[in-house]
Order: C-alpha cells, then sequence, then structure tokens
C-alpha cells in the first residue's frame, strides 16, 4: 500500500488546507455552497454506492479539511449533542472519510474525526474538553484576538504538539484563526 | 538460495505464461492459515465461498513433508499423509507458532518436543529447525515451509477459479508482532502472493457479525441499534480475544488482546502429565522415540477430543524404551493439568473488557470460534465472564475467521455488491504499543495499544547528557515496561542536535501508522524559538531489522546505551 510520504516535518510551514483536499477541490472543481453550510450541519448524504459515494465523500471532505473550529465541529454536531448523536456523527463520518473507503486519501482527516470522538464520547474528557474551550474563549476575547493569544488558548488536545499540529497541517493555521470565530458564537450560546 | 527457488518455481509453473496473455483479475482469497488446520476462501460475486481441495476438504492440516524429492504440504494429493507419517518428523508442522520467533522465546522451547528438529543457543536469532529426510536432518526455516504450503493453496485456488492469484488478506493471531508480520509477508512473496492485508483474526470474525447484523437490518429483523460482541478465538497455537461495537456496517474494534496458548499448550500439558520425563524422552531425537511420541501424541490428541463430550477417557500406548502408558484420564484431571491455560484464557477475557471500558452487561453476543471453543470447561468460562448463557448461533467456529478475511479481500479491492452486503467498514485498533527506549532501559510508549488505526501520535523527548549531539531512536513493540520485554523493530539515530546541557534540546519522536497498518517513525530535532538550522528529520519505515533482533537490542544497549540516551519530558513541562 502506498501512501503519499509525510513532507510536512516543519512545524511552522503548515499549509492552509492538505494537499490531498486541494487535489480533491482541484480536480472535482467542486467548491461546493453548501459545504461551508457542511461545517457545522452536513446534510446527511443518502446512501449511496462505494463508488460514487467515494467521489461525492471526497468533494465534501475539502472544506472540512480546511476547517478547524471546535471538537463538535469535526464532528458537524451541537455543543448540546447526546452521547448517541456523537456516536452516529462519528460512524456516518468514519463511512465517508476512513481511508479504507476514500482510496488515496491522507489519514489526516480521520485521525482528526477520531481523536473529536475519543474526546466527547468520554464524558469526564469531554467535560474538561468543554471546560477548557470556555476558558480559552475568555482569554481569546480579552486579547482582542491577538495571534498570540489565540494560540495558548487554542485546543487543549495533548497532542497539540509543534510537530503534530504541523503534521496535520491542514489545520494547524486555520484552526487558530477560526478559534475566534467559534469562541464568539460560544458566547452567543452562553 | 532456496527461497529464490520457490518464487521462481511459482511463477514459472503457475502463473508465468497466464501473465502474459490475460490481465490478473479483481480477485483476492482469503487465506486462514492455522497452526493446525488452514482454509481459504473467496468472494465469488455474490457470497462467500469456502474452496474445498481434491479429497473434498475445507479444512486442510497444515504441514510440509519433506520425505521425498519435493516437498509437499498434501494440499492437492489424492491420498492425505495420515498423522503417523505428519508425525514420524520428516513433516515439519505448527509453523505459525514458530514463525518470526527467536531461539530465546518459550514457544520456540515448548516446541521441543516436537518430531522434527529444533535447536536453540538462546542468543536472540532464529532457531534452528529440520526434517528427517533419509535419515538426514535437512535444515529449512519457518517462511520456507509456510511459503511451499501457501504455494500449494494458491494453486488449489487457481484451479478451482480458473485465473491466476495475486492477491490475498491472511488471517494472523493477535500477538503476532509486526516484526512476525513481515515474516508472513516474505513467506507469501515467496509463493508468489501479494498481501492486501493481514487480519488479526477475531477482527476477521468482527467483520462477518458485522455483515450479518447488517443483512438483519435489511431483512427488517435487526434493531439498528449498536451491537457490542465479544469475540473469543482460541486455536492450536494461540488465543485472541477482541471486542467489538458494530452499527450500520461500521465495525469499532474497541479492544484486541492475544497470546500464544492454545491447544497445543493443552496437549503438551497432557502429555507432560502422562509422562512426567517427556523433554528427556525427546532430547535424543531418535527414529525410535520419535515414532513412539509420534503414537502417544496422537492418543492424547484424540483423548482430548472425547473429554469435550465426555466425562473419562481410557488412553493406553507402549513407548519405544518399554514405558508403558495405561491410564484412564477424567474431566476434572484433565481441568486441574490445564489450569494455567484457562486462568490465561479468563485473564485476557477480563482485561480486554476492562481495556474496552465495557462490563459484561454492555456485551449483547459472545462469539466463541476456533478448535479449543469445543472445550466444556473454555465455553463456560467465557460465556459466565460475560454473564451469557448461550454462544451467538450463526457464526460456524471453524470458518468464521477465512470468512471474514475473503470478505475483507473483496472490499479491500474496492469490489461493490449491488446488494450493499460488501458495504462494511472495520476501524481497526493496534493490538500491541509502539514506543522507543528512553531513561536507560525504559520502555515508553507513544502509540498505545487499541487506538485506533489509522493513527499518528508524537511525543517530545530530551537529551540525558550535557553537550549530547546524537539520540538514538530504538523502535520496539510490546506491553513491558522495560524494553528487554519487548520487541525491537528497528533503530537510528538523530544526528545534529545543538550541544547543550541536558534536558534543553527537544527531539521529537512521531509515530504513524496508515490505514493498511503501516508503521513510519518520524525523528528530528526541534528547537523553539532557534535561529539555526536543523538537520532534516529521518523518516523509517518499520520494522528495518532482519532476524537476530534480540542480538542487535544487546548490542545496542551495550555499546550506546548510556551516551546516546533520550530522557522523557516530566508531563507537567510538555507543551
Amino acid at each position: 500500500m502506498v501512501i503519499p510520504p509525510n513532507h510536512r516535518l516543519q512545524p511552522l510551514q503548515s499549509l492552509p488546507i492538505s494537499v490531498f483536499s486541494m487535489v480533491a477541490v482541484a480536480s472535482l472543481s467542486l467548491s461546493s455552497p453548501n459545504s461551508l453550510l457542511g461545517l457545522r450541519n452536513p446534510p446527511r448524504p443518502p446512501p449511496l454506492p462505494r463508488r460514487l459515494r467515494l467521489r461525492a465523500s471526497a468533494a465534501a471532505a475539502a472544506p472540512s479539511a480546511a476547517a478547524g473550529g471546535t471538537l463538535y465541529d469535526v464532528l458537524g454536531i451541537g455543543a448540546a449533542a447526546t452521547g448517541r448523536e456523537i456516536k452516529a456523527a462519528y460512524r456516518r463520518l468514519a463511512r465517508e472519510r476512513h481511508p479504507d473507503v476514500v482510496r488515496g486519501a491522507s489519514a489526516d482527516e480521520f485521525i482528526r474525526i477520531h481523536a473529536a470522538y475519543a474526546t466527547l464520547s468520554d464524558p469526564d474528557q469531554r467535560a474538561r474538553y468543554d471546560r477548557s474551550t470556555s476558558l480559552s474563549s475568555a482569554a481569546a476575547a480579552a486579547a482582542a484576538a491577538a495571534a498570540a493569544a489565540a494560540a495558548a488558548a487554542a485546543p487543549p488536545r495533548g497532542d497539540r504538539r509543534p510537530f503534530s499540529s504541523s503534521s496535520s497541517s491542514s489545520y494547524a493555521a486555520p484552526s487558530f484563526a477560526r478559534s475566534g470565530r467559534r469562541t464568539w458564537e460560544t458566547d452567543q450560546c452562553w | 538460495m532456496a527461497e529464490q527457488f520457490y518464487t521462481v518455481a511459482s511463477d514459472s509453473e503457475t502463473t508465468g505464461e497466464d501473465k502474459a496473455q490475460t490481465p490478473l483479475p479483481n480477485l483476492a482469497i482469503g487465506i486462514d492459515i492455522g497452526t493446525s488446520k488452514c482454509s481459504v476462501a473467496v468472494w465469488n460475486g455474490t457470497q462467500v465461498e469456502l474452496l474445498r481441495n481434491t479429497r473434498n476438504q475445507k479444512l486442510m492440516r497444515s504441514y510440509v513433508m519433506f520425505k521425498d524429492d519435493l516437498p509437499s504440504g498434501g494440499v492437492s494429493e489424492e491420498t492425505a499423509h495420515d498423522e503417523k507419517d505428519i508425525l514420524s518428523g520428516s513433516a515439519i508442522f505448527n509453523m505459525k507458532r514458530l514463525i518470526g520467533r527467536m531461539d530465546t522465546d518459550q514457544v520456540v522451547h515448548a516446541s521441543k518436543t516436537l518430531p522434527f528438529l529444533i535447536q536453540t543457543l538462546d542468543i536472540g536469532v532464529r532457531p534452528f529447525i529440520a526434517a528427517l529426510v533419509n535419515n538426514v536432518w535437512r535444515a529449512t526455516t519457518p517462511e520456507e515451509v509456510l511459503a511451499i504450503f501457501l504455494l500449494e493453496l494458491k494453486g488449489m485456488a487457481e484451479m478451482h477459479l480458473k485465473c491466476p492469484i495475486r492477491n490475498a488478506v491472511l488471517t494472523i493471531p493477535v500477538s503476532f508482532s509486526r516484526f512476525q508480520h513481515t515474516r508472513i509477508e516474505r513467506a507469501c512473496a515467496m509463493a508468489g502472493l501479494h498481501v492486501l492485508r493481514l487480519m488479526p483474526e477475531p477482527t476477521s470474525v468482527a467483520l462477518l457479525y458485522a455483515q450479518q447484523q447488517q443483512q438483519l437490518l435489511h431483512e427488517n429483523m435487526g434493531s439498528g441499534c449498536e451491537k457490542v460482541a465479544l469475540i473469543f478465538n482460541m486455536g492450536a497455537g494461540y488465543c485472541d480475544v477482541a471486542v467489538t461495537a458494530t452499527a450500520g456496517g461500521v465495525s469499532q474494534i474497541k479492544a484486541l488482546l492475544g497470546c500464544p496458548v492454545g491447544g497445543e499448550d493443552i496437549l503438551q500439558n497432557v502429555l507432560r502429565h502422562l509422562l512426567p520425563n517427556l523433554d528427556s524422552f525427546c532430547a535424543d531425537h531418535s527414529i525410535e522415540k520419535i515414532k513412539s511420541m509420534g503414537l502417544l501424541r496422537i492418543a492424547t490428541q484424540d483423548a482430548i477430543h472425547k473429554l469435550s463430550r465426555g466425562q473419562n477417557v481410557h488412553i493406553n500406548v507402549d513407548l519405544a524404551d518399554g514405558t508403558k502408558v495405561s491410564r484412564t484420564l477424567d474431566q476434572p484431571e484433565f481441568e486441574k493439568v490445564n489450569e494455567m491455560v484457562f486462568e490465561q484464557c479468563e485473564n485476557l477475557i477480563k482485561q480486554c473488557l476492562l481495556d474496552a471500558k465495557l462490563t459484561a452487561e454492555d456485551i449483547n453476543d459472545v462469539i466463541l470460534v476456533g478448535g479449543c471453543s469445543n472445550i466444556p470447561r473454555i465455553r463456560s468460562l467465557v460465556l459466565g465472564l460475560c454473564k451469557k448463557e448461550e454462544p451467538y448461533k450463526d457464526i460456524e467456529p471453524l470458518e468464521a475467521a477465512v470468512h471474514g478475511a475473503a470478505l475483507e479481500g473483496a472490499i479491500a479491492l474496492g469490489i461493490s455488491d449491488p446488494s450493499g452486503s460488501l458495504d462494511l467498514l472495520t476501524i481497526q485498533a493496534t493490538p500491541l504499543s509502539l514506543g522507543i527506549r528512553a531513561d536507560g532501559d525504559t520502555f515508553v510508549p507513544i502509540i498505545h495499544r487499541n487506538t485506533a488505526i489509522p493513527a499518528r501520535k508524537e511525543v517530545v523527548f530530551t537529551t540525558s547528557q550535557d553537550n549530547q549531539t546524537e539520540a538514538l531512536i530504538a523502535v520496539y513493540e510490546g506491553e513491558g515496561m522495560s524494553v528487554v520485554e519487548n520487541h525491537l523493530l528497528g533503530f537510528f539515530k538523530v544526528t545534529g542536535i545543538p550541544p547543550a546541557s541536558k534536558g534543553t534540546a527537544e527531539i521529537s519522536v512521531c509515530m504513524d501508522i496508515d490505514a493498511a497498518n503501516v508503521l513510519r517513525v518520524l525523528a528530528g530535532v526541534l528547537m523553539p524559538g532557534g535561529k539555526r538550522a536543523l538537520p532534516p528529520f529521518i523518516e523509517v519505515r518499520m520494522p528495518t531489522l532482519d532476524h537476530g533482533h534480540g542480538w542487535c537490542g544487546q548490542a545496542l544497549v551495550k555499546l550506546y546505551g548510556t551516551a546516546l540516551d533520550l530522557a522523557t519530558i516530566p508531563k507537567k513541562m510538555q507543551r
């Protein structure tokens, strides 16, 4: 099995979106308008035959690979989702984005989905995550979205190391930008 | 080289000419190489079909007979070698227990009572094995034996399907190390087979279970809810446990655990019980003793099978040196002799449930597979721990693994089925932890066991010496706290660390497992805020080692253990 070699070794050279998603967008020229909507509430795709689904999901994968946001965004669910909803969202995304389904796709996307699921499906971890995001939103507000503050406040997940964030460069930079926006939304919720 | 001989033979005899004329079909076979029996299955377009040999068998004894000029696995012969022949010293069997193991391994040592020759020097290299050919011990290797056998299985499948076959999915025990995976792949390559996937046996059963649950849903008989199953698989060589959660055709392997304990150990325990001086009796490997050991083995095996149905059994065998084994073995005695085996099984199940963060109440179905699942004590033990009255019924214990492997073969090739019965996805998990050596001989896991695949994890280490400019990255796999208990997969150096006091430099080690279960290790120096140009990172696909990895590990520690050691950074300090 040949996978594309990992070229993203330098932490700071994070590309805005992953190579895979660029290719997907370019080759399909399908920057669908509902892809932005899809971030929070992706429409449930009707069951397609495997091959069809491959293409459709490759296109759908592109925008959200570029997106960062909260772990809830990653799974396309609301912050109030129940355990059952989290599980259902994870399964649905796994069916669309797992590299075994999207042949030749990078594993980054699924790794992110799984990490989000692993945190949110565990009540303790989820509570800790929720607490830290609300803390970070306060910090971000205080620092008026200064880049430094955003970085400090950013994702509480342990694997936010320089290397891993670069190796999944698809979401490093944009997630910082977006966490500000999401913070605002979370504030609204509260 | 002997290894090349088989590849050439397979190319010219079976596929060489066909290849030029017809393109290879989009086809993959599933192979279950059991310690004792093998089977082959294929997705025939509508369902999985188990292939039969010329003797109309779906399950074929795994062995290779070296008695004649041409070694033979007996797959396609008109008349099979009988068990007495197989136990004559001229045949090699139990390949799966020996492949990829070092001569320091307990399992290799326990195999010395087998009729063929096994020599160990306890230095961490491949053991010497040999078969008796015309009164001469002829050396071979487990890989070579397996390759010969696989070549016959491939030939049988090609006869059936009337086309050349290249792709295969093989099932393997959960406890196999990545080094053992490479040995299986090597044997397949020698037989002209390309390995699409190596599937841990219980996960292949999980795939079949997921398909059956989907089918029930289509027939409006299933609830559509998530179903959790505990799969207990015990064959002649290995015991595996897995917990799988399945819904909507997606199975998530929640936890996996296995150990090399199986029917062979049960047999050995009973043999030792009947003949306390078993080891010394087998030590000289004289032809008379091999012959009488063969008789005793057959009688004991038969007795164990009978004990699965009855309460007691009589064993009566005359041995070569005038010893006579004649006694009755009853169920309580049998269970007492094998107490350790049952205890190990019990621990595996308990630990696996713990790892899956589930209790017996969460389990919907208990699936019992493998030859040993017929042993009454094993059945009651597994069902008892899972608080179930009956095991899951719709799975054939001896055919489930190969069935799942054939399904995975079709899925991996992207074959689609209009009825949707291939619309399945298994999210696999890592059966063993992967990490590196640091802080002396400590094993520091980077990817823990039961992590979903694909996975990527990174840990930052630091230097252990002042002005240390190089660090040794020694990659190990296993659950031992110390590296000596684990399998060495490979090693390399990170160089060009800027000289500084110890504990300053940051060395990043990242492990990546892709969906095809390929492991890559990336390592290099990080320098926060530093302006100095740093050397490029190093990426290595593991394992890199060939045989003798036990030896390598010792040499590494001895030569570079202190000077190039890494240190972990306390959790608090990690950013």
